[in-house]
């Protein structure tokens, strides 16, 4: 009876330690779940994110996943909405003047364009993104597809193995746990939004990233070492999504000037020219789902023309 | 195995022909009706301006014969004028294909998809139905289920609005 007793006790112990306050529990299955639920739904988003001072803001409410209305923003400053109808895509800038010099260029050396730039809605016909090109074919603002990109971040997310499997081993997030360190906790606490999943980088290692020369993508390979992720799930869905690319450039550009000076031949004459070593930007990805799923509808009185395809401007 | 690979030459056939614009097959007059066939009316005499005329497949059906997950199929290709620019294969399945519990469904949902495209199919919901969309000879092909039917889009490159035709195609109801 002693021994049953006991035994009682360690199970309820151990039942004890994987639950945590409240009694909710999400496993991967589930977490992968809520994803899954999340990434077709209709729904409203905001994205927010902050490099070198800037803050672009994108908004946006999905119908379905051919449907869908957003517009961007830069510091507050309204820069062009865009609509997205099965096939069709309308198109209107509300601030030229926030966008680069380049991407200005490039919009008053297309006559076809003249209504754009007057700030008129312009609508093509088949202007939506295809779905197994780069959306980058069409007209760019801002970079490749911004508004595209926000409006398939959780389908993206879903699809992409190594992101799926950090959400499913996220750690839960839990300040009273004894392996809880404040200077890993990198967001508020908004309890509000649901669980927080944690997904917390590496400690920096110079040799990972360099020791096999210059990484091709050096912001990419950063990211395991730098990039901290949390993730929010209430009733059942994906509420909130932050990122914070905490990089030490101090110390990465150390270590990329030993790399270039190691591998710099003796003449003298740099072999490769160093990448600048990305600046720590903060993101913030908020998600609604409405009792009543949102229509979306056709902006009137648009201009018809063809989007031309045109490339990537140079960075200003 | 075998089942699917007949499920394929199905499929592929619709992509093919609407890639080549080959000359049409002998179109199906005065077919019968039993309770596993697909009905001849479920599509209409035009979709988005594309006439549409049924194919006949009863010479693939019949090689198929038993070894097919499908009990029947029907295909129509869709046309502008002379030209062939889409065509939609509606199968039903036999009464054991299939999963018994969701997710059993839906890994034979996507066993299907998956043999019929070159691509890893890639799930959108429209108006609350799934479909999945894939590519076959560099065209779009959207797949979906609904009940015992399967529904193969097959949309060539030339159309410039092919979720528009998807869309009306999924407003099709038996």
């Amino acid at each position: 009876m002693k021994v049953l007793r006991a035994l009682l006790v360690t199970v309820a112990l151990a039942g004890a330690a994987c639950t945590p306050a409240g009694g909710d529990v999400l496993d991967a299955e589930a977490r992968a779940e809520a994803l899954s639920d999340s990434a077709h739904a209709p729904r409203r988003f905001s994205l927010q994110s902050t490099r070198s001072g800037e803050e672009v803001t994108i908004e946006g409410v999905v119908e379905d996943d051919y449907r869908y209305s957003a517009s961007l923003s830069i510091d507050g400053r309204a820069v062009y909405e865009e609509t997205v109808i099965d096939d069709r895509r309308w198109l209107r800038i509300v601030g030229l003047n926030e966008l680069t010099p380049a991407t200005r260029s490039t919009l008053d050396a297309l006559p076809e364009l003249a209504p754009l730039v007057a700030g008129q809605w312009v609508a093509d016909a088949s202007g939506a993104a295809p779905e197994f090109v780069e959306p980058s074919a069409k007209l760019r603002l801002l970079g490749p597809a911004p508004v595209l990109d926000a409006v398939r971040r959780l389908d993206t997310l879903e699809n992409d193995g190594t992101s799926l499997a950090q959400l499913r081993t996220a750690r839960e997030y839990d300040p009273d746990s004894v392996n809880y360190l404040e200077r890993e906790d990198k967001f508020d606490r908004r309890a509000d939004d649901g669980l927080r999943f944690d997904v917390k980088p590496s400690a920096y290692d110079p040799d990972a990233i360099f020791g096999r020369g210059l990484p091709p993508n050096l912001e990419e390979a950063l990211e395991r070492f730098a990039l901290y992720t949390s993730y929010w799930i209430g009733e059942g869905r994906l509420t909130r999504i932050e990122t914070f690319f905490d990089v030490d450039r101090e110390v990465v550009t150390k270590d990329l000037a030993a790399l270039i000076e190691a591998t710099t031949p003796d003449s003298g004459v740099a072999a490769v020219v160093p990448p600048t070593v990305p600046r720590p930007y903060r993101e913030v990805f908020a998600i609604e789902y409405p009792d009543i799923a949102p229509r979306i509808t056709a902006p009137e009185a648009a201009v018809r023309i063809r989007l031309p395809e045109v490339p990537e401007p140079a960075a200003p | 195995m075998r089942r699917t690979r007949w499920l394929l030459a199905l499929a592929l056939l619709a992509a093919m022909s609407a890639c080549t614009g080959s000359p049409r097959a002998a179109s199906v007059t005065g077919a019968g009706r039993t309770a596993a066939e697909v009905p001849t009316d479920l599509v209409p005499p035009s979709l988005v301006g594309l006439r549409t005329e049924q194919e006949d497949v009863s010479a693939l059906e019949e090689e198929a014969g038993d070894d097919s997950y499908l009990a029947s199929t029907r295909l129509w290709s869709l046309r502008e004028n002379e030209r062939l620019r889409a065509t939609l294969q509606i199968g039903r399945f036999v009464p054991d294909a299939g999963g018994t519990g969701e997710k059993e469904e839906r890994d034979f949902r996507l066993r299907i998809v998956s043999q019929i495209g070159q691509t890893a199919p890639r799930l959108r919901v429209l108006g609350g139905e799934d479909v999945y969309v894939t590519v076959a000879n560099s065209q779009p092909v959207y797949v979906w289920f609904r009940s015992r039917l399967l529904f193969v889009l097959s949309v060539d490159k030339s159309v410039v609005e092919p979720r528009t035709l998807l869309r009306e195609a999924l407003e099709l109801a038996e």
